[in-house]
């Protein structure tokens, strides 16, 4: 046995998973042998020991802390009824709530009557034969007079004010 | 005739009671508790209230804060015994939540840190309490010894990686069986080996040079 297997079964050895004698004899002959495992090994349970003996108790106040907890905790649970109403009551309201939902969103509903909109003059194009000059004349020249927009609001000049485009002729 | 009397009080029954309780095995007292015996939960609490601290101390590092912890698993025991697998061991059950929270507790610090720092400044201050404040009937040579070796082990302890410093206290502080351990980390019986082998090498390699 050399040094690293000892380290490696350490916890074999000192915590009697391993009991066969011979592993056991050839444990204890490499540390008779190994000054140094020897010394890992002693300062190893010295650390223990120390570590074992420097246990540390509970402050006076920690017992008295505790039972006040554990006494809200004994209200607690002897006290269940109210805390069962209301969240019965609660879960029936929220119940309630849904069911009006689903009724609501199942039930077809008649469409409201929506007034109708006005017609909207739309504007025709109209190319004038001969000159390449196209211009927007309102289809209902007789609602032209009168019509505060009889071209739409869209920013257009009528056919009457648009100066045919003379090609130089 | 007066130890008749005595034991007819009120006080003599309860005593005699808790007595009794605290001679029962877990299991017993876990099922006196359940069956609404007023002094049993006081037993359990008995009984494991130093071994939990020692326990969450070693693993964070912070005696106050441990102690807050000890009395939220003993809360959590209270609240969950009736749920308990009672075919389960008793101290299993507890040093698992112990356990969880401690955990939780390391995994919030190294999150925070505010409360890390203030951990490390409360440390500071009571490792730097002056010495005269202690045991007074000590020889000051062995105080100073006794408090250099304290000092020097809850330093080795808390240098080990959090998962080897689990295990090291459950077996060497609290002596687990390795079955325990691995039930009560979650882990592998060949893991909770190999992680006690690293951690009993890394603690003898750090308490060496200390100890001589």
């Amino acid at each position: 046995m050399d040094c690293l297997e000892l380290r490696e079964r350490y916890a074999d050895i000192r915590d009697g998973l391993i009991t066969a004698p011979r592993e056991r004899r050839r444990f204890q002959r490499h540390l008779a042998q190994c000054a140094a495992c020897r010394e890992w090994e002693a300062a190893l349970q010295r650390g223990v020991r120390a570590l074992q003996a420097t246990l540390i108790e509970p402050s006076p106040e920690f017992r008295s802390r505790l039972e006040a907890r554990l006494a809200l905790e004994r209200q607690r649970i002897a006290e269940p009824q109210i805390g069962a109403r209301a969240g019965l009551a609660a879960a029936l309201f929220i119940a309630a709530a849904l069911a009006l939902i689903a009724v609501e969103g199942v039930r077809p509903h008649a469409p409201r009557p929506v007034a109708a909109l006005p017609p909207v003059p739309f504007p025709k194009p109209v190319a004038h034969a001969g000159v390449p000059n196209v211009t927007f004349q309102d289809p209902r020249a007789s609602v032209v007079a009168g019509n505060p927009n009889p071209y739409g609001t869209a920013l257009v000049q009528p056919a009457s004010r648009v100066e045919p485009v003379t090609a130089g002729r | 005739m007066r130890a008749v009397l005595k034991l007819t009080t009120k006080t003599g029954v309860r005593a005699l009671e808790r007595q009794t309780l605290h001679e029962l095995a877990d299991a017993q007292v876990v099922q006196r508790h359940l069956a609404d015996d007023p002094q049993a939960f006081g037993a359990l609490v008995d009984r494991y209230q130093s071994r939990l601290l020692n326990f969450v101390n070693r693993t964070i590092g912070d005696r106050e804060r441990a102690e807050d912890l000890v009395q939220e698993v003993f809360i959590r025991v209270f609240r969950h015994l009736h749920r308990f697998d009672q075919t389960k061991k008793f101290s299993t059950w507890i040093y698992t939540i112990a356990s969880n929270l401690a955990k939780n507790e390391l995994r919030n610090r190294s999150r925070n840190p505010l409360v890390l720092f203030q951990t490390i400044k409360k440390n500071w201050e009571s490792d730097h309490r002056p010495l005269q404040f202690e045991d007074t009937s000590a020889r000051p040579d062995d105080l100073y010894r006794k408090r250099f070796l304290k000092d020097a082990v809850e330093q080795c302890v808390s240098h080990l990686p959090e998962h080897h410093r689990v295990v090291f206290v459950l077996r060497e502080l609290e002596g687990k069986s390795y079955q325990e351990i691995a039930e009560i980390t979650g882990c592998n019986l060949g893991t909770v080996k190999s992680r006690l082998n690293r951690a009993r090498n890394s603690f003898a390699q750090l308490i060496s040079p200390m100890v001589e």
